[in-house]
């Protein structure tokens, strides 16, 4: 009990948003006004010119040319505040508020929020695209993603059905509502550039170092540290691709920083955009050497060999090769005029730019406006994180990651009452979703590689939580629309909805 | 404290000793006895990662005095391996399934799903997710540990004889209800 009572949380944001428009709906600009609760003291290790995610992606994935933004950061008498995981940086509240900020727009304006955010969405042709809040988002595909989405879930089909379910219940034949949620989040991951990020004066960087034993075997080295995420899998994959080893040969090792080479460790999806990066240049600068190894071993100029999956091949008779395991071998047993022996080398990688994943998320969420209770029937998830390293370990990442956003969109909160007594202290009290109840989700992909990445990888972790937010959240929303509900003050826990549906007088 | 002389079975194994009456069994497990399989997590019962099977059911042993395990025949994580040592059918398809992340959690999982395995051998995705809610992840949505028991239940049959896996089924089923 000790532990959630002491420990830090964070995410207690109260946002205040205005957002202009046209009367035919596209945007002209955006306000926002914070107030954010830090408790007893901030203890997020944020980027020293970095301070909050959320003040730099508050725009979302729309075309927004102006926008204004302030906050106040407020100390309470709470423990620390400022640590989330799973977008540590804020991303989050900033889905969630322009989210909410297009639900607005659209009723306001009497609009379809699909059509709506097609006007608005930031187009292909428009990338590397200036925000007005300072930052040149890498690349994206919105539209395709959107339609992509739409089209997976029968949007149409959805809203004719629940049309119909409105209809049943004004006429006394049902008590349960229907709502879908819909979000396109655009996050801002891969922290970062040295000249804009800094933990403490170390810039953010990422590093790898491989080593090739002459078996062929290799082992890496890395500044991140997996929590779970696969990196094992990951960077062998990237390493086996840039230099023809078989994955299952690659050892990679990390957080023993008597031997890791510098880095600045595992948070807001930057290891496989920064360290992953570090791991294909550090295997590049292998290749490279063994593309003069090979050279020597087969007698040509370098320029006259070329790379072919796990081999360099003179150009012309695909009869001569060098396999990337004889040229490991060779690096450690041949006297090669002009090279050291040995097949190693380290990166340190400063990326150019954060990276700037997306996706689609749409729920479908049945209401019992007499209870509160809520019933996820459908989770689609779209993640477009750049190229795909591997699959598994990516929708692994969606199903947790959206499971976190239900946590956090449908019941998890630090309560206290008029006293100050803290009211969750448990786990039976404060909500995590146990395999009962916890939604089924459909991961669904489109591929946008980052232009500046060397393998155009944008980070997979935190996608699924800063979109699913506001996605479960506006399923609530959209339910009770009918009756007036434009917004609510999550978390939607039943006892929140419940009241919601009282308030609306729809309790008999 | 006074201790009690303690005997019982773990993976197999007749161990005894002397322990203090409030020592917890997940604590005589990891501290006394080195199998540290199950985790220490909540240490309130709520999250499932002690989770061992004690006389044919599932426990949280975070929530156990050693002393009521007396002369218990316990199974932990590590007791559920082939007696070759290689993995079993139901570890397998966690593995294949990728039915698990970070991995803390894992072993209760496991061994909660190896005894609901035996309580109900033919379940429904409902009747997973209903047995299974004891055991607290974070990492996975669940998704991919439910898809790994199914697997698993459906080797397992495969590899019994159709006529009386039927039966037992039906019965347990039921009783689940």
């Amino acid at each position: 009990m000790d532990n959630p009572m002491s420990t830090a949380f964070a995410r207690d944001y109260w946002m205040q948003g205005k957002i202009a428009a046209t009367k035919d709906g596209q945007i002209t600009g955006l306000w926002c006004h914070t107030t954010a609760d830090h408790g007893g003291f901030d203890a997020c290790a944020d980027p020293t010119k970095f301070p909050a995610g959320f003040m730099n992606i508050c725009t979302g994935s729309h075309d927004i040319p102006t926008a204004h933004l302030s906050v106040d950061g407020v100390n309470t008498n709470k423990a620390l505040g400022g640590v989330a995981y799973r977008c540590s940086f804020r991303v989050t509240q900033a889905a969630y508020f322009i989210e909410c900020m297009i639900e607005v727009l659209a009723i306001k304006l009497n609009m379809d929020a699909t059509e709506l955010r097609r006007i608005n969405f930031i187009r292909k042709d428009q990338f590397p695209y200036q925000s007005a809040l300072g930052w040149k988002c890498d690349s994206g595909d919105y539209h395709t993603a959107w339609d992509k989405a739409l089209a997976a879930v029968g949007y149409d089909d959805l809203r004719k059905e629940q049309a119909q379910r409105l209809e049943d219940f004004r006429a006394g034949k049902t008590r349960k509502l229907m709502g879908i949620g819909l979000t396109h989040f655009t996050e801002i991951v891969g922290a970062g550039p040295v000249k804009n990020c800094d933990i403490l004066g170390l810039g953010m960087f990422d590093s790898c170092e491989i080593r090739i034993h002459p078996t062929g075997s290799a082992i890496a080295r890395l500044g991140t540290i997996s929590q779970g995420q696969g990196h094992a899998t990951t960077f062998a994959q990237i390493i086996a691709s840039e230099i023809g080893l078989p994955a299952d040969d690659i050892t990679l090792e990390e957080g023993d920083t008597d031997t890791a080479p510098y880095g600045l460790g595992t948070y807001g999806s930057r290891s496989t955009p920064v360290a992953g990066a570090a791991t294909a240049m550090a295997a590049r600068k292998i290749r490279a050497k063994a593309q003069m190894i090979a050279a020597y071993l087969l007698k040509v100029h370098d320029g006259d060999v070329e790379w072919d999956v796990d081999r360099f091949v003179v150009k012309g008779d695909e009869s001569r090769f060098k396999t990337a395991k004889e040229i490991a071998f060779a690096s450690y047993n041949q006297a090669i005029p002009g090279l050291e022996p040995g097949l190693e080398a380290v990166s340190y990688y400063d990326p150019p730019n954060m990276t700037y994943p997306f996706g689609a998320d749409i729920c479908v969420m049945e209401i019992d406006v007499d209870t509160g209770e809520h019933e996820v029937r459908q989770f689609y998830a779209l993640d477009g994180c750049g190229t795909r390293i591997n699959p598994m370990i990516i929708e692994g990442q969606v199903h947790g990651g959206a499971t976190e956003g239900y946590a956090i969109a449908m019941g998890q909160e630090i309560a206290y009452d008029d006293m100050g007594n803290h009211k969750t202290a448990t786990l039976m009290d404060f909500f995590l979703p146990t395999t009962w109840g916890t939604p089924t989700y459909q991961a669904d992909h489109t591929v946008t590689p980052s232009p500046h990445h060397p393998i155009g990888d944008k980070g997979a972790g935190e996608s699924p939580n800063v979109g699913s937010v506001p996605c479960f959240s506006k399923a609530v929303h959209d339910a009770f629309r009918p009756f007036g509900l434009t917004q609510s003050h999550m978390p939607d826990d039943h006892w929140r909805v419940w009241k919601i549906a009282r308030d609306l007088g729809l309790h008999r | 404290m006074s201790k009690m002389h303690v005997k019982l079975t773990v993976n197999g194994a007749a161990v005894e000793g002397l322990a203090e009456p409030r020592t917890l069994l997940i604590h005589c497990l990891r501290e006394n006895l080195g199998v540290t399989g199950p985790h220490v997590g909540c240490e309130t019962s709520h999250c499932g990662a002690c989770t061992v099977d004690m006389d044919g059911r599932s426990v949280k042993s975070c929530t156990v005095f050693v002393a009521q395990a007396q002369g218990a025949d316990v199974t932990t994580v590590e007791g559920l391996v082939n007696a070759d040592g290689s993995l079993s059918v139901l570890q397998e398809m966690f593995r294949e399934h990728y039915g698990l992340q970070c991995g803390f959690c894992t072993s209760g999982t496991i061994t909660r799903a190896h005894r609901f395995l035996q309580e109900n051998p033919i379940p429904t995705e409902e009747q997973v997710r209903f047995g299974m809610a004891g055991n607290l992840c974070r990492c996975t949505g669940y998704q991919n540990i439910v898809k790994a028991i199914l697997a698993a239940a459906e080797m397992m049959n495969a590899q019994d004889k159709p006529s009386s896996t039927e039966g037992v089924g039906q019965q347990k089923v039921e009783t689940a209800e």
